[in-house]
């Protein structure tokens, strides 16, 4: 009984999640179809090291994906053992806070998830 | 009813192609570009996808439509990594007004990308 | 198809928007100054060619050919990892 319950709870948060993506990809590609018809760009690209904290893979595939689909950020390159991610970003203005950013809204919201 | 919303959704769907397209030809280099082609690409093939799938509400339709949503939003992300880090190790020309590259500037950089992975 | 006007000009107006993505393209992968730009480019085109197909099924009604795009959205994929690979044992 208490491993049904445990089933439909982790379902509910994965599609929960899937909701989380499309939404994800609905205003990233808004914010880079913005950014390509009018003439004017305001890039600032760079490419960033972001230290992260997850251990299982499954949650790192999950975290890069979704790192690809927000809005002017991509990843790049991680490192052997896990400890570093290296990502694409257009709109570099701070880097500090793009960090901070990333870990408080993705990677802490993963973390409840998966692991 | 149903006509209107399906051909606004068919026409968002080529729309969003279309930017896509004008997107690689216009951005500066190869990482603006896989931006362009992740993002606005996989948005139009969902929008599409829907179309079909309002117009012919069949459950083999369905089935066959999600199949294509999850492989087009679950491998665009791995197979543009990839792009990335084969042009980052190429050294591809980047374009001009770079902030900042960690990566080239990574000390054992050659030891942290030659292990096995890819 | 007959008997629905604005559908038939929405699927002439995709038709129309995604050949000429697909031109935008070929002008990328013509003159694409390096190899990753062209990989980059084939992504978009298989893309544009899964749209085309879905604006065919609209524009005849046949569903079967949803299993068209099922199989080009997976052979893209592992194109371009292949690819990938390649590239990766050229550099070494």
């Amino acid at each position: 009984m208490m491993r049904f319950l445990n089933f439909f709870l982790r379902l509910g948060r994965f599609l929960l999640f899937i909701v989380f993506y499309l939404k994800e990809i609905l205003v990233s590609s808004l914010f880079v179809a913005w950014d390509i018809i009018t003439p004017k760009n305001y890039m600032k690209p760079g490419i960033v090291e972001v230290p992260i904290d997850l251990k299982s893979e499954t949650a790192i595939i999950a975290l890069a994906n979704l790192i690809s689909m927000t809005p002017g950020s991509l990843t790049l390159d991680m490192t052997p053992d896990k400890k570093k991610m290296y990502i694409h970003v257009m709109y570099l203005h701070d880097k500090e806070e793009f960090i901070r950013k990333t870990k408080r809204q993705i990677e802490q919201r993963i973390q409840k998830i998966f692991e | 009813m149903m006509e209107w919303i399906v051909s606004l959704l068919l026409i968002a769907g080529s729309l969003f192609m279309l930017i896509a397209a004008i997107g690689v030809v216009k951005l500066p280099d190869v990482y603006m570009r896989m931006h362009a082609i992740t993002k606005a690409a996989s948005l139009g093939a969902i929008l599409m996808l829907l179309a079909v799938v309002l117009w012919h509400p069949q459950w083999i339709v369905v089935i066959e439509s999600l199949m294509v949503v999850i492989f087009v939003i679950f491998t665009a992300p791995i197979g543009t990594h990839m792009i990335g880090r084969v042009a980052h190790r190429m050294d591809v020309p980047k374009a001009e007004g770079y902030l900042m590259d960690e990566l080239q500037d990574e000390p054992d950089r050659q030891e942290a990308e030659g292990e096995k992975s890819l | 198809m007959e008997g629905f006007p604005i559908l038939n000009l929405a699927v002439n107006l995709s038709f129309a928007s995604l050949t000429i993505s697909l031109f935008a393209g070929l002008y990328r992968l013509l003159t694409g100054p390096t190899l990753p730009d062209r990989m980059v480019v084939m992504d978009l085109i298989a893309s544009l060619v899964i749209g085309l197909i879905l604006t065919y099924i609209m524009l005849t009604g046949q569903t079967v050919f949803l299993n068209v795009a099922v199989v080009i959205a997976l052979l893209v994929f592992m194109g371009n990892i292949a690819f990938a690979k390649y590239l990766k044992r050229r550099i070494e």
